[in-house]
């Protein structure tokens, strides 16, 4: 028996340090399981709530309850007798319904959500119109909301930690305890140790950002905490054309018309783990081919009437932080940064149109919703839709970046490409089913030789949107048809995919940068400001490979060219086939500040709504242990023998002392030595 | 909440030595020095017995290697603070307030120098599973029983007051040259330890008895050496 062992180990403890420095084996390892942890819901704020889930300080315990059926769970709420208890449920069971009734019960201390076996017809806890308060008065409509299977659940404060939990290791093991000390005679829960969780995931901030930030900043000891950070990252963008002339490339191209390409960058969901394959990968696999092929079209030819920026906005789920941050520095000239003399200063007016490429599943149509119709640029699209089918909506504008465009240039000629009509037709939104299995997704591993692919997928989709876009935006700033046989290259789309989706240390990731990274997706939750985001340096690097111009050999002296506030030279692969083979490239891309500015404008108001205002709370520990709670009974005999002997040993000891000297005898000092 | 849990075994493990301590040793200072003083002795030798243990790399994994050169280092440890302690007489004389009676009754500072090394060795021997039984948790998740927390606590008690009645026991056959109960003291102690070493099969209450049988059996040796008697036990309960 295990527990033996351990008695003699500790008796042994007596020998020595023994175990410090042998195997270091505590009595801990032996009475607690710890379990993947790592998928916890968090606390975040904005101006005027807190939202998510936050522990008890030193964590919520609860004895386990394993529910595999809707009844399951109704039954601990109504019958259990051994409070409070940890429910471990199915993703098909974690609805809205369910969370009110969790949270008005008091027996219930935290709650563990696994992945359900059966498939899901919808789950997604966005708000049926995301981003209310940021998008444009009126364009959700209550009865045609963008997200209609939203439950709003990443928007309520719920007062029990959550953890998400995929790790069969983990599961089988609180699934097994379970059975074993607490699923049968239920009357008699209290009389007995249960199987029970320690969830730890404690936030420290509380009540809203403005209170947190006034307490992070307060100065009262010299140790400040940090109680919560703004929600931050970077945007991507880059140009088309260099915005710099010149022999030299020195002097400001000033005066020049734009074209902006947008995108996001970012999702979330209620743990922390992102999907996002249809929002935001669809459109930013788009981009990427479309800027690609753009380049591909416009190399040799710099007859240019307007410049293209593609910019991928990031943190746009959380209030647009992105386009605000963008919108905000464009209308005061401080975009891009170090503009004025080195780089010609852009501002709002000087956007002559505004394309916006949100979620492009594979569906029948796509649809270009506007509220100022770019009539031409709409018949370039028609003219250049080639097999697509291309709709128009005018009625109310789904949620994008688009929308803080709007309101500070109301005129803005602008439309959003998107493949749904009203709702949308993804019914996982900002959740951790919106996987590669809801975009039908499968990696082709194309190489440039094999271009044939057979059967429809996603990639032929975004290649044929990508290449209706570049075509249109060709014509656009040339003022000419594009009369070529070039078309969006699937092999890099299929790559980006799979990049985004499945492994991250992908042939794209490979061609522009060395680090060898884990092959997994990376994660797509913007994050706080100060924490790295691989992600957003490596989507930058991807739009700066494919919008770069070629200028010799890869080599060391390559990043040696003269440093330009306007263009960055990197050795990058020359091509997706060819890795090894470096070239240097001359890139426009550069990134800009994703924080909103809500925290960076002095006394800024918090109550006017006019920026978004998300942060994200600090925590410690973030732990999920699984051990056995004793019984009351248990316990009190334990205090009671403790106490017993305690007192007794007071009173005997006490007595003896008092007759000592009747109790023995003053011994001889003549004593004669005695043998055995 | 095993808080409970936690306070139950101290009160345990701890409360009969605090008894002693408070009634027989905290009134006079030259005691309290005796007891530390023993207490760094029992610490000395575990740390020979660690350093032994950590040369002899083949033998690492086998317990009953350590426990027995670590009985034998405890034992040496208790000769050498009885030479220090019946050395040091003449200089306690001088300055202890009831100096007749400290050094008339040779079973004094043996007592003491024993509960000092039983006081460390107990504490030793639980404070790190105390440490982890303020947790929410108990024993028995991973095999073990709920009762672990109490058996050690008893285990450690035990051991607190054997090392009290071997000091009694072992610094007054070393007074009046009776090999034979040294022989006796050591050879309870080796088998007390190794009994220790039988939890894995047989389980906390087949060590506990023998343990404690053990005990009663040094207990009354103890008494009857320190000048007990039956008749002595009967006068001072009858109270005449």
């Amino acid at each position: 028996m295990d527990f033996n062992k351990k008695t003699t180990l500790f008796r042994l403890i007596i020998i020595s340090s023994v175990l410090m420095i042998g195997n270091g084996i505590r009595t801990k390892d032996k009475m607690y399981e710890n379990i993947d942890a790592s998928k916890a819901c968090f606390r975040r704020l904005n101006a005027t709530h807190q939202i998510g889930c936050t522990s008890e300080r030193g964590g919520s315990t609860g004895a386990i309850h394993f529910c595999a059926s809707q009844s399951d769970l109704d039954f601990i709420i109504k019958n259990g007798t051994a409070p409070p208890y940890v429910p471990i449920i199915p993703t098909n069971l974690f609805t809205s319904e369910n969370i009110a009734r969790l949270k008005k019960t008091p027996k219930i201390s935290g709650l563990l959500v696994y992945p359900s076996e059966s498939p899901l017809q919808h789950f997604t806890h966005e708000q049926q119109c995301p981003n209310p308060a940021s998008s444009l008065p009126g364009s959700c409509k209550a009865t045609n909301v963008w997200n209609p299977h939203g439950t709003g659940l990443l928007y309520h404060d719920i007062p029990f930690p959550v953890f998400y939990v995929e790790s069969v290791e983990s599961l089988t093991f609180a699934k097994e305890c379970f059975e074993k000390y607490n699923n049968f005679s239920f009357g008699g829960q209290r009389d007995r140790s249960l199987c029970s969780l320690q969830l730890l995931s404690f936030m420290y901030a509380a009540t809203n950002s403005s209170t947190c930030i006034r307490r992070s900043n307060a100065f009262t000891n010299l140790n400040p905490v940090r109680f919560c950070d703004p929600l931050g990252d970077q945007n991507v963008w880059a140009a088309l054309y260099p915005l710099v002339k010149g022999a030299n490339l020195t002097e400001p191209n000033r005066n020049a018309k734009y074209i902006i390409v947008g995108a996001r960058l970012d999702t979330t969901s209620m743990f922390d783990k992102t999907a996002g394959a249809v929002s935001p990968v669809t459109g930013l696999v788009a981009l990427l081919a479309t800027a690609k092929l753009l380049k591909e079209m416009t190399t040799n030819d710099n007859n240019y009437e307007k410049n293209v920026l593609f910019v991928i906005f990031n943190g746009e789920t959380y209030d647009y932080i992105g386009s605000q941050r963008f919108v905000y520095e464009l209308l005061r000239g401080k975009f891009p940064a170090k503009s004025g003399d080195y780089l010609p200063e852009i501002t709002i007016d000087d956007i002559d149109l505004f394309v916006e490429l949100s979620q492009l599943n594979w569906t029948e149509t796509v649809v270009a919703h506007y509220l100022n119709k770019p009539s031409d640029f709409l018949l370039k699209l028609y003219a250049n839709k080639g097999g697509l089918n291309l709709d128009e909506a005018s009625d109310g504008l789904p949620p994008g970046s688009l929308h803080t465009f709007l309101k500070n240039r109301t005129e803005l000629p602008s439309l959003i490409l998107t493949d749904h009509r009203n709702g949308y037709l993804n019914n996982f939104y900002n959740s951790i089913y919106d996987n590669a299995t809801n975009l039908n997704y499968v990696y082709l591993n194309l190489s440039k030789s094999s271009d044939s692919v057979v059967g429809d997928n996603i990639q032929k989709h975004i290649q044929n949107v990508s290449t209706m876009l570049a075509k249109s935006l060709y014509s656009e700033i040339t003022s000419k048809s594009y009369f070529g046989e070039k078309i969006a290259d699937l092999q890099f789309i299929d790559e980006l995919f799979y990049c985004y989706l499945e492994d991250s240390n992908c042939r794209v990731h490979q061609a522009i940068q060395k680090l060898e990274l884990r092959q997994q997706p990376l994660s797509l939750y913007i994050g706080v400001e100060l924490a790295p985001h691989f992600i957003t340096t490596l989507v930058g690097l991807t739009l700066g490979w494919v919008t770069g111009d070629v200028v010799g050999e890869g080599n060391a002296n390559c990043t040696n060219e003269p440093k330009n506030y306007a263009l960055r030279y990197y050795n990058m692969s020359q091509s997706l086939d060819d890795l090894n083979t470096t070239l240097c490239y001359r890139i426009t891309m550069n990134f800009t500040e994703a924080v909103s500015p809500a925290f960076i404008i002095d006394g800024y108001d918090w109550s006017s709504g006019q920026y978004s205002t998300w942060t994200e709370s600090t925590w410690g520990d973030i732990k999920l242990r699984i051990f056995l709670k004793p019984s009351a009974a248990h316990e009190n005999m334990t205090i009671a023998i403790g106490s017993i002997v305690f007192i007794f040993s007071l009173i005997f000891v006490y007595f003896v002392k008092s007759r000592s000297h009747i109790l023995f005898a003053p011994q001889l000092p003549t004593l004669a030595p005695t043998n055995c | 909440m095993t808080l409970v849990e936690f306070f139950g075994c101290t009160f345990l493990a701890f409360g009969p030595p605090f008894a002693m301590f408070v009634f027989t040793i905290a009134h006079d200072p030259v005691r309290i020095i005796i007891l530390i003083a023993a207490a760094f002795f029992w610490l000395v030798s575990l740390l020979l017995s660690s350093l032994w243990w950590y040369i002899v790399v083949p033998l690492r994994q086998d317990l009953a290697f350590g426990v027995v050169f670590s009985v034998f280092f405890q034992e040496t440890f208790r000769y050498i603070i009885y030479k220090i302690l019946r050395k040091a007489e003449n200089g306690l004389k001088k300055i202890t307030d009831d100096s007749t009676q400290l050094i008339e009754n040779k079973h004094i500072l043996a007592y003491v120098s024993g509960l000092g090394f039983g006081i460390i060795s107990g504490a030793f021997s639980l404070v790190n599973i105390l440490a982890d039984a303020v947790g929410p948790g108990t024993m028995g998740l991973k095999g073990g029983n709920e009762m672990f927390f109490l058996t050690s606590a008893a285990t450690g008690l035990c051991f607190t007051l054997l090392h009290t009645f071997w000091g009694v026991i072992f610094f007054n056959a070393l007074d009046n040259s009776n090999k034979c109960y040294v022989g006796v003291v050591v050879v309870s102690h080796l088998l007390s330890s190794c009994i220790t070493l039988l939890n894995f099969k047989v389980g906390p209450a087949g060590t506990l008895i023998p343990l404690y049988f053990n005990l009663v059996l040094m207990g009354l040796m103890a008494y009857r050496v320190a000048g007990g008697s039956y008749a002595s036990f009967k006068s001072c309960i009858t109270f005449k």
